[in-house]
């Protein structure tokens, strides 16, 4: 009787928790029309709204195509950025570290909304502008992902390191061949976490990106928004199409995701 | 072991200090660099233009302004305009008020109820879990659909300026979810399993355990949450695009960013904008301090 | 042999002449989209077509304010389009930009006498201290659309074409319906507070909008718009809702506008205010619909004894002075195929925006056009009734979108009932514009 109720209420919550996705999906497939119904037909369901997106919107899949581009690229270089800098402050002992420590840790205090203008004009400056790059670079150096490493990279023993220095073993050799695989899952959920936030970035790309060719999918596929009013079926696919590789990247990384996430933020 | 120990002694006391900060900073280089014209220069420009008339045309300070920016925005003075921008700064606060307690007690119980070992429990997790994936775009356009007159479910939520609010929040409630919900449920987790037992059987009441065991426990977990969706309420954007597009009815949904966005994009008025980033970036400070001081007290209670 | 060698060069010549000359590219932004922006795409193929010296690259972008933020944002750096789309009160904002050439500079190099058969509104409101700056591309005036069908029914004249504020206001008493419950089925009218019908409504009344002389002579200086034009626009509005004759759907724009719209289509709304270049949209959604709307026009309403008119709304094509002299040419050379009376009578007739040159109206396609939908005669009627005065020539200056904003936000305090009277809502919005103005002065020397 416990256990019924348990899972009614877990139900109910899954149902609640799920509803904007299933709407979206039931008026996706309902196909063109003006009056919309919480449930679709399910005799007439019409799938090829999926194709219709690719065909009302050629871009679409440049738009897919950029916006990986792009994720892929800022969680490479995060990762490479936070790595190279997380090694000497977790492990060595260098003048200026408490200044370059109390550095980054300011720059998790100044929001990116406050920098907004003059990078935007940086970009402009450069000709930055309806390009790779200007999504990219802005975002290679991440405070959090810093000290997500520094946290993870101080669990190895200091004493360790210097003697394998000592040793002859080259300090970038440590950083590759030892230190970096012993922190694996931290690495993991950084790439995640920074996958996840450019694949979302909407902001910038709609200020950087001029023309339509360099836009990322979360600039398009609001563009399906406004064109039509009787049309829902459309830009539901549309939403329905992107959500698809982070939704992904989730299910594939989630535990890797939760893991670093209570490690790395909750106790760090 | 020992001996690598001894080894690692010997190493440190002959390792030349001077070497290492060199290399140090060769590893340092890119953030630094990257920091240095990516966040310091930007905000440091951001703080001298908020002084300025700033030419449209060259975006250069042009005429000395002095405070005059920053007395607008609080209505104060001769250069004072209207209360538009106090109200977005009441509505931004309105907005966080409505948004994170709303979250937390919402994944707190869906973590609750997750955190049962019962068969089949993986898929409600991963249900509950899902909305980490969903970006505010897209939310905001499942959403806007959702509250679409046209749908006759909500017809006039969005221009209702006693709904518009609560609409969007509501909207944000359900995209942080998931990364509010996970989180909990790893804390709950991580609570050993003998405490519950020992509360059990000393017959304490699922609320007195609720109470006096579980949220002392997660209680980290819900102070990082705490903080995290406040800032991200603070700087809430996309959403407010997405749905909204405007101040909203009777300016009710003006949050702060969305008006620095007008200043800046739509207005051309860079000092003004500037002055109202610099204004957000203090009330995320004194936020922050604010926290700091809850910290301190939840961790050493 | 030889024919065999003749062929090849023959085909070699021809590969030389399709991909040999490099074409000129000219990069064009546009912000009309759905339909609309549709049109625009095919007057840019037909051009392409027409000639293979410039190769027009037509970059749509979300909507007229993305358009124009764009390019003041792109002042500080990145490439500027040679061609783009900016509505009418971006002009004296993109004269400012100090990146324009004047169009008529380049009609006098040209000897081009196409100015005489520019429709005189259009051509007035594009003159800005005696330049005509860009040249006009689809241009508009507000009517007043109604339900012929509802007026019939309580006995109105569906044919009449000027109404007073009190004529509307006793026509929507009438054309209130309610259910049982007392709750309005069909409202009079159905309104969006819009400042582009307040500036109207100010022309209408001859009422200056700033001053001096609406910036048309030099810069304006000072916003004037809390005077008695407006005040009568305000309170008409309010009476309506005052009375349970008419509902405001909000600030004009998204998800307000689209819920009058429907509204209207939907026979809930018999009498609304908009751009005549809406009444294609208008016609299709009524028919889709099935309520049995039939979508009539009139001139926008007035107060008794007003002599104004109506002011040109919608957008012209300018060209930026950057870029080498070969793309200017191609910017300018483009600019003049839209203007030209054939191109002219199709995208009018394909949009339903006023046509900029009164050749076009000699056009078999431009007559069938008006065969075809007589609620668009009424409004080249009103355009044409409008007597020429810097009142009806429509106001310039650097800051039109905020002042916009300012003027429907007090129309909304006032409706709510935050301001007790229309002047004090609209004295508030004056003196904020204002400020505003002077600051935007101070920087443009």
């Amino acid at each position: 009787m416990k256990k019924a109720l348990l899972y009614l209420f877990l139900t109910l919550a899954a149902l609640a928790v799920l509803f904007p996705l299933l709407f979206s999906l039931s008026l996706a497939l309902q196909g063109e029309t003006v009056s919309p119904r919480i449930l679709p037909d399910f005799t007439r369901l019409d799938f090829t709204v999926f194709a219709q997106v690719f065909a009302k919107e050629p871009l679409m899949g440049r738009w897919i195509f950029n916006s990986w581009v792009v994720s892929i690229s800022v969680t490479a270089g995060v990762l490479l950025v936070s790595v190279l800098a997380a090694y000497p402050l977790a492990l060595f002992r260098f003048r200026g570290q408490t200044f370059v420590l109390f550095l980054f840790l300011s720059t998790l205090m100044i929001p990116w909304e406050s920098t907004i203008l003059p990078n935007y004009l940086t970009i402009a400056l450069w000709g930055w502008k309806d390009s790779y790059q200007a999504l990219i670079v802005p975002f290679l150096a991440s405070g959090f992902g810093i000290f997500l490493l520094r946290q993870a990279f101080k669990t190895v023993p200091a004493e360790l390191h210097e003697a394998a220095v000592m040793e002859g073993c080259g300090r970038s050799r440590f950083l590759w061949a030892i230190l970096v695989p012993l922190t694996k899952p931290a690495l993991a959920t950084l790439g995640i976490w920074a996958f996840l936030n450019t694949w979302n970035q909407y902001y910038w790309p709609l200020l950087v990106i001029d023309n339509p060719v360099w836009r990322t999918t979360q600039v398009g596929i609001t563009a399906f928004r406004s064109t039509e009013i009787a049309s829902y079926n459309l830009p539901m696919a549309a939403t329905l199409i992107v959500l698809a590789p982070t939704v992904l990247v989730l299910f594939a990384g989630q535990k890797q995701l939760v893991e670093g996430l209570t490690a790395g933020a909750v106790k760090g | 072991m020992m001996d690598l120990f001894h080894r690692a002694v010997m190493a440190s006391s002959r390792l030349h200090p001077g070497r290492e900060t060199v290399s140090a900073f060769v590893y340092l280089a890119p953030a630094l660099i990257l920091f240095a014209v990516f966040t310091f220069w930007p905000f440091l420009r951001a703080v001298q233009l908020s002084f300025f008339l700033v030419d449209r045309n060259t975006f250069e300070p042009a005429l000395w302004f002095g405070f005059g920016y920053y007395l607008r925005a609080f209505n104060l003075g001769e250069t004072a305009l209207g209360d538009d921008w106090i109200r977005s700064i009441a509505t931004t606060f309105q907005f966080t008020l409505m948004v994170v307690p709303f979250t937390l007690a919402s994944a707190l119980a869906l973590a609750l109820l997750a955190v049962s070992k019962v068969k089949g429990i993986g898929v409600f997790r991963t249900i509950y879990t899902s909305s980490l994936a969903i970006s505010l775009a897209s939310a905001g356009v499942i959403w806007s659909l959702i509250y679409s007159p046209n749908l006759k479910i909500f017809e006039t939520i969005l221009t209702d300026a006693r709904t518009a609010l609560p609409a969007v929040a509501l909207m944000t409630v359900w995209t942080n979810l998931g990364f509010s919900f996970i989180l909990l449920l790893a804390g709950l987790q991580a609570i050993p399993k003998d405490l519950w037992e020992s509360a059990k059987i000393d017959g304490a009441g699922s609320w007195r355990t609720f109470w006096h065991l579980t949220l002392p426990l997660v209680s980290p977990t819900l102070l990082f949450l705490l903080i995290t969706g406040t800032i991200g309420c603070f700087q809430a954007f996309t959403q407010f695009k997405v749905l909204i597009d405007s101040v909203g009815p009777d300016q009710s949904t003006n949050v702060l960013v969305y008006a620095l966005f007008t200043a800046f994009w739509a207005e051309n008025n860079y000092g003004f904008a500037s002055a109202l980033s610099v204004i957000l970036f203090g009330l995320l400070l004194l936020l922050s301090l604010a926290q700091y001081r809850l910290d301190t007290r939840v961790h050493y209670q | 042999m030889k024919f065999i060698a003749k062929m090849i060069l023959g085909t070699g010549l021809m590969l030389v002449a399709a991909t040999g000359f490099a074409q000129t590219k000219v990069t064009f932004w546009y912000g009309l989209t759905g339909f609309n922006g549709e049109v625009v795409k095919q007057v840019v193929e037909k051009y392409n077509a027409s000639q293979t010296k410039y190769l027009i690259e037509a970059v749509s972008q979300p909507d007229y304010d993305a358009t124009i933020n764009k390019l003041n944002t792109s002042l500080a750096g990145g490439e500027l389009p040679h061609v783009v789309q900016v509505y009418d009160i971006g002009s004296q904002r993109m004269i400012d930009t100090k990146k324009v050439t004047a169009v008529s500079d380049l009609l006098a190099k040209d000897k081009l006498d196409i100015a005489k058969d520019i429709e005189p509104a259009v051509a007035a409101y594009y003159t800005i201290g005696g330049k005509l700056w860009s040249m006009p591309f689809n241009s508009s005036a507000p009517v007043m659309f109604f339900n012929k069908a509802a007026f019939r029914e309580v006995g109105l004249d569906a044919e009449k074409r000027v109404w007073t504020y009190d004529e509307v206001l006793a026509a929507g008493k009438k054309l209130v319906k309610k259910d049982a419950d007392g709750k309005v089925t069909r409202y009079g009218l159905g309104f969006t507070l819009y400042s582009w019908l307040f500036e109207q409504e100010l022309a209408t009344q001859g009422a200056l909008f700033a001053d001096p002389a609406n910036g048309r002579l030099t810069r304006a200086t000072k916003l004037v718009f809390n005077n008695t034009a407006g005040v009568n626009w305000l309170n008409f509005l309010k009476k309506n809702l005052d009375d349970g004759v008419g509902r405001s759907f909000g600030i004009d724009g998204g998800a307000n506008s689209t819920a009058r719209d429907a509204a209207f289509v939907n026979g809930e709304a018999v009498i609304t205010f908009n751009s005549i270049a809406g009444l294609r949209g208008y016609l299709k959604n009524a028919a889709d619909a099935g309520k049995g709307v039939e979508v009539g026009t009139a001139y926008i309403p007035r107060p008794a004894g007003s002599k104004g008119g109506v002011i040109i709304g919608g957008a012209s094509l300018w060209i930026t002075n950057t870029g080498s002299s070969d793309e200017q040419a191609g910017a300018w050379d483009f600019l003049k195929f839209t203007a030209q009376p054939d191109i002219q009578a199709f995208f009018s007739s394909n949009t339903g925006y006023y046509p900029i040159r009164k050749a076009a109206y000699d056009l078999p396609e431009m007559k069938a056009a008006l065969a075809q939908y007589p609620q668009f005669q009424v409004a080249i009627d009103q355009l044409r009734a409008t007597a020429a005065s810097p009142a009806t020539a429509g106001a310039v200056f650097g800051t039109f979108v905020k002042t916009r904003g300012n003027i429907q936000a007090a129309m909304e305090q006032f409706m709510s009932g935050k301001f007790p009277t229309a002047k004090a809502a609209l004295d508030d919005a004056a003196r904020k514009s204002s400020s505003e103005l002077a600051e935007y002065n101070a920087l443009t020397k």
